[in-house]
């Protein structure tokens, strides 16, 4: 995919935007502009209208870091990794070194630096959010899983827990007797076996007590606190 | 935790590099650049938050972070130190979660290995 467009900024889904910050393409100083961190993609557009903008989409981004080391770059600044050649962006285009790095290592790599150094913290947080909002399309996983946890849902989309008394009021009376009948199985098969059979308790007989064993059995490992 | 996030968290060894928490390390990433630093979080889809880092790049010129974030799908490893104990991590991991929750009536799902 093309990483690297000349698309303008967008102007919905804005998470952070800075003014008079600079921006440094691959060694390459881009001049002075405003960075826009959106959740469709990421824009820098220079201050000085005829300079050349450019748009990155979030996919292509590998990693990005914060800077505070002035031995690698002289300013503070918001580092980003992109994931494709410097020759596949429409913007620049290098004259040394093409053949040599590209067939290897084919990132990008972008600084940004703000006036306000204070912000980079806020641009860091705003990018890993907008990052988080492209999962990764191509992971098999992703497909694969959309209907192993179908179970798990039951119903409520957040998989509400109940944990106490409070719980029994969102059973239906069905729910409600299917957990008092439990909550028997529970206490009679912890208890002495004779007596429940003297009581004539249906979870002891013959083919109901190995029912009563597996699903009593399945509450071992439960914390005993509840 | 989003329902979808807590399955991936529980059914794959992500659990075990959620961890690492604070824990200080080498991640090898796939476009052959490696990191080392301490990790700060990672989440359910291996997203790895980290602090005090240093990246080689692919070209080997080396650059020092303050803050570091990198998308899982461009992790290829993450070293495990070797104070850390797999199984006690993964342990203690999954019973967190499972602490906060009532066990229900449920046949257990296969695992899914990573």
């Amino acid at each position: 995919m093309v990483v690297i467009t000349s698309l303008p900024p967008p102007t919905e889904g804005i998470v952070h935007q800075q003014k008079s910050t600079s921006a440094n393409l691959q060694g390459k100083d881009m001049g002075t502009g405003t960075l826009v961190i959106a959740e469709s993609r990421l824009a820098w557009a220079p201050t000085d209208t005829s300079g050349q903008g450019f748009s990155l989409e979030y996919p292509g981004i590998s990693l990005h870091a914060v800077s505070r080391d002035l031995s690698s770059f002289p300013h503070e600044c918001l580092y980003v990794m992109v994931n494709a050649k410097p020759e596949d962006c429409s913007v620049t285009q290098r004259e040394d070194d093409d053949d040599d790095d590209d067939d290897e290592a084919e990132i990008t790599e972008i600084r940004f630096i703000p006036e306000d150094k204070g912000a980079l913290d806020a641009m860091f947080d705003a990018m890993a959010t907008c990052q988080s909002l492209h999962p990764d399309e191509d992971d098999s996983n992703s497909e694969e899983e959309s209907d192993i946890y179908e179970d798990a849902e039951e119903g409520e989309g957040d998989g509400e827990w109940f944990t106490g008394e409070e719980g029994v009021s969102h059973l239906t009376e069905e729910g409600q007797a299917t957990l008092q009948r439990l909550e028997n199985l529970l206490t009679t098969g912890s208890s002495n076996h004779t007596d429940g059979m003297e009581t004539g308790n249906p979870s002891n007989t013959g083919t109901e007590e190995t029912d009563a064993m597996e699903t009593g059995g399945q509450f071992d490992d439960a914390d005993p606190e509840h | 935790m989003s329902l979808r996030e807590r399955f991936h968290s529980e059914n794959t060894l992500v659990c075990l590099l959620q961890g690492l928490r604070g824990k200080s390390t080498v991640v090898e990433l796939r476009n052959e650049s490696s990191v080392t630093g301490t990790i700060d979080s990672v989440d359910a889809y291996m997203n790895i938050y980290m602090t005090g880092v240093e990246l080689v790049d692919p070209r080997g010129s080396v650059s020092n972070f303050a803050d570091f974030f990198v998308q899982g799908k461009n992790v290829r490893f993450v070293q495990i130190p070797d104070d850390v104990n797999i199984t006690d991590t993964i342990k203690q991991q999954i019973w967190g979660w499972q602490d906060r929750r009532v066990r229900k009536e449920r046949k257990p799902k296969l695992q899914k290995q990573k």
